[in-house]
């Protein structure tokens, strides 16, 4: 009886050890990275301690349009909810957001079509080693904006030769714009872990190439 | 016929595997894979030269990564070739970033990628379309 069985039985277990192969194969570095989390559900504890704008109750003003969140809960990298986002800096035109997510937290530049998303590990954040994103606008000017934990007043973008310019944060996070054509070199400040500093390019500043 | 029957049932239970592990899911929206290996900064690396899907779509969505290991800026954007201009506002963040387009229906968009590190590096970038 085991002889009959075991063709068959060989090319199950063939079988079964290709589609092992395979779920490997898909799960190389061409996934991205923040594919496979499951969305969360309640923002998790380590980033409500480091960030009082998640220990806030939220309110309606809080929800990104419908057309954003639906389309983020269809593309939900790091598992991130916008059922628990809240409004960190309202602006005409761009406005940031933090959304929670699954080890991470994601601040989002929303703008009159959609929204360019940044999302750090969580511990980043507590620490303050958070980097800056920044976005070109139509206009020529470079936005930067990104996230601070608790204590962090302010950020320092550094400009041209030796300028800077102080942003204060609202919300646990910091928005500005530079006018078109101006030079960027870093944004610096001091968060838990001591003074940081990220370089920052306008993201249009490019050369030729494939 | 009891063996039969056993028979049938591994039978079935193969096939059925064998289904599951060789036919890849089939998601609502076309996808795009690409990436650049040791790339120069500052260089665009697109998803039409390099990439698993090669041709223009109507991406809504477009997501670069640093796929190894330390720390630099990442960037996408998404391209309009027969205008020569970018939709939306490209975006830069550091070692990952994506961006949400508004809903695209022209299928005549490149997904793009590039960093900027002091050097050259190997990047990855994924886009999507719910068209």
């Amino acid at each position: 009886m085991l002889k009959r069985y075991l063709p068959v039985s060989l090319i199950g277990m063939a079988l079964l050890a290709v589609g092992a192969v395979g779920a490997i194969a898909d799960r190389d570095e061409s996934n991205p990275p923040g594919a496979d989390q499951p969305q969360i559900t309640a923002i998790e504890p380590d980033a409500k301690q480091s960030m009082a704008v998640l220990r806030e109750k939220r309110s309606a003003g809080d929800a990104l349009r419908d057309d954003l969140a639906g389309r983020m809960d269809r593309r939900a990298s790091f598992g991130l909810n916008p059922d628990l986002s809240r409004l960190a800096i309202k602006n005409a035109t761009y406005s940031v957001y933090v959304i929670p997510a699954h080890g991470h937290v994601c601040a989002t530049l929303t703008d009159p079509e959609g929204a360019g998303i940044i999302c750090p590990p969580t511990d980043d954040v507590v620490k303050g080693q958070v980097g800056p994103a920044t976005a070109g606008l139509q206009t020529g000017g470079v936005a930067i904006y990104g996230m601070v934990p608790d204590g962090v007043d302010s950020v320092s973008v550094q400009t041209g030769a030796s300028e800077s310019i102080d942003v204060v944060t609202e919300r646990n996070a910091y928005y500005t714009v530079t006018p078109s054509g101006t030079p960027l070199r870093t944004v610096r400040y001091v968060g838990p872990s001591g003074p940081v500093e990220f370089p920052i390019h306008d993201p249009a500043l490019t050369f030729e190439g494939n | 016929m009891m063996h039969a029957r056993a028979r049938l049932a591994l039978l079935a239970l193969i096939a059925c595997t064998a289904v599951g592990v060789l036919v890849p899911a089939q998601a609502d929206a076309l996808v795009s894979y690409y990436n650049c290996v040791n790339k120069p900064a500052f260089q665009w690396c697109d998803g039409r030269a390099n990439g698993s899907f090669d041709g223009l779509h109507s991406w809504d969505y477009n997501e670069a990564w640093n796929p190894g290991s330390g720390s630099f800026t990442v960037c996408e954007g998404l391209y309009w070739p027969a205008t020569g201009t970018w939709i939306g506002v490209p975006s830069c963040g550091t070692n990952w970033v994506g961006h949400y387009y508004g809903v695209q229906t022209c299928a005549c968009l490149e997904v793009n990628i590039h960093h900027q590190a002091g050097s050259s590096k190997s990047i990855n970038g994924f886009a999507d379309t719910d068209w």
